[in-house]
């Protein structure tokens, strides 16, 4: 490759990076650069094409700043300890604020998904798990049958293994696969079960909750509430095909759900987002029918305020 | 100016003007607001030529004549294609791994976070340009990665930066 060659490419890369956020003028000059040269184009499409296969990579977290490794249990533990005393929760809190440092062993990965896109993600054992928007899951190299649910939903088609159940963990609580279909949702210390095919332990170790195909639970680490509930199996997952069950859930669970699945720009006036919401609601993926739609449930009001809907109490 | 971009992307007008008939049709479905629309135009019609030259790209080898492909109406189920995908993915996989953590991190977040490049410049406590030069080593060694595929099992590069 010639030093010509070189610069090129360098050159791709400096406006592939800079089109990320290039407005109207900065996209015009980009497209006198590919013009100018036709190496210049043959240089980015090979650029392009690269990154594009970025949307399928895995990532390795990266390796611990702090001795945390030798924590067997994962994550969970620390969840668990979170009553357990000031300096602990001081810790963990610093923790928290920067997600990048909750470093696990190395052989650990992250696979993500913005808000509005999706993503699925086969592992070795022909396990297969359907991500939603604003979704991050820590898979182990090492290990196929572990996962961490860090935030957002997935949807696990779990190739049971007798020997070598499948488990989750999503805000400290395991879910162990006992053959099974199940979407799994995490936000905070709450999260939601619910199970399409054969059937799931919740906390094994701890309320050991089986629950078969059309059951469901919402457990909350932080409160302890736990609230076991029924749907029809095909209406798991439904945030697939733009479905949404909720039972006994909040406005702003509703809100939360359609931003991770669409990008949909939501705010709720505080006293709606308590609200509580229980049933069916069915999205297109276009705001300007789904908002309105929502606001009609619940009794609100919407309008848009540039890119952000806003939800207020209808007067 | 669309029109352009797509005709440089593709190589010749005539698939640009098949790819601007597919993009409007693409628009018809894209109902959310947009914040910029002109940018977000020009980015869905990058995309969009990315799609066609890759689907185009299956059908011949890697490294044969840029300006002679000709882009198939439709991506096709394509045994071979999915092969010389899958040993790309490897590449680029051992690429990844083979990254110094900050390189890796950088790029998880610019990409696969869509985050601007001032909050990884805040997330890893240097400046934007150094997000910048950091990212351009990284895209670097990823299409390096893919340009020599596969010469050994061995992940390359060192910790020489990062």
């Amino acid at each position: 490759m010639t030093a010509d060659r070189v610069s090129i490419v360098d050159q791709a890369i400096a406006w592939h990076l800079r089109l990320a956020e290039a407005d109207e003028t900065g996209w015009a000059a980009f497209v006198a650069w590919l013009e100018a040269d036709p190496a210049h184009a043959e240089a980015y499409d090979r650029l392009a094409a690269g990154d594009r296969l970025l949307d399928a990579a895995t990532f390795s977290a990266a390796p611990a700043p702090v001795a945390d490794n030798d924590n067997p249990a994962g994550p969970r533990r620390w969840w668990w300890a979170l009553g357990a005393g000031g300096a602990v929760a001081a810790a963990l809190s610093v923790v928290a604020l920067q997600p990048g440092l909750l470093k696990p062993p190395s052989s650990a990965y992250v696979v993500a998904t913005a808000n509005g896109e999706r993503k699925t993600v086969t592992l070795g054992d022909g396990t297969r798990i359907e991500l939603g928007g604003g979704t991050a899951i820590r898979l182990d190299r090492a290990d196929d049958r572990v996962a961490s649910l860090e935030r957002g939903e997935a949807v696990f088609h779990v190739r049971h293994d007798p020997a070598r159940p499948f488990t989750v963990d999503a805000a400290g609580v395991a879910v162990r696969d006992l053959g099974t279909v199940f979407d799994l949702a995490v936000a905070d210390t709450r999260i939601h079960v619910a199970v399409a095919e054969g059937s799931v332990m919740v906390a094994p170790e701890r309320e050991a909750l089986r629950l078969g195909a059309g059951d469901a639970v919402a457990l909350d680490r932080g409160s302890g509430r736990i609230a076991r509930s029924r749907l029809a199996p095909e209406l798991v997952g439904g945030w697939r095909t733009g479905s949404l069950s909720f039972d006994g859930a909040r406005v702003g669970d509703v809100a939360a759900a359609l931003t991770r699945l669409y990008g949909t720009e939501l705010a709720l006036a505080p006293n709606l987002s308590n609200k509580p919401f229980t049933g069916m609601v069915r999205f297109t993926g276009a705001a300007d029918r789904d908002v309105p739609h929502l606001a009609e449930l619940i009794g609100a009001t919407s309008r848009r305020e540039g890119n952000r809907w806003i939800l207020s109490e209808a007067p | 100016m669309l029109r352009r971009l797509l005709a440089a992307r593709l190589g010749s007008r005539d698939d640009a003007e098949d790819a601007l008939q597919d993009l409007w049709l693409k628009l018809d479905h894209v109902q959310a607001p947009i914040a910029q629309p002109a940018a977000f135009l020009y980015r869905m019609a990058a995309n969009h030529a990315t799609d066609r030259r890759i689907a185009a790209s299956r059908r011949v080898a890697r490294d044969g004549a840029w300006l002679a492909v000709q882009p198939p109406p439709a991506a096709v189920a394509d045994p071979e294609g999915a092969i010389a995908a899958a040993d790309d993915r490897r590449a680029l996989e051992r690429a990844i791994a083979a990254m110094p953590e900050r390189m890796a991190t950088a790029l998880r977040m610019f990409r696969l976070e869509e985050q601007p490049q001032r909050a990884v410049a805040e997330h890893l406590g240097i400046s934007v340009s150094g997000v910048e030069k950091l990212l351009a080593r990284a895209y670097r060694r990823i299409h390096d990665s893919l340009s020599e595929p596969d010469a050994s099992g061995e992940t390359k590069g060192g910790s020489n930066d990062g």
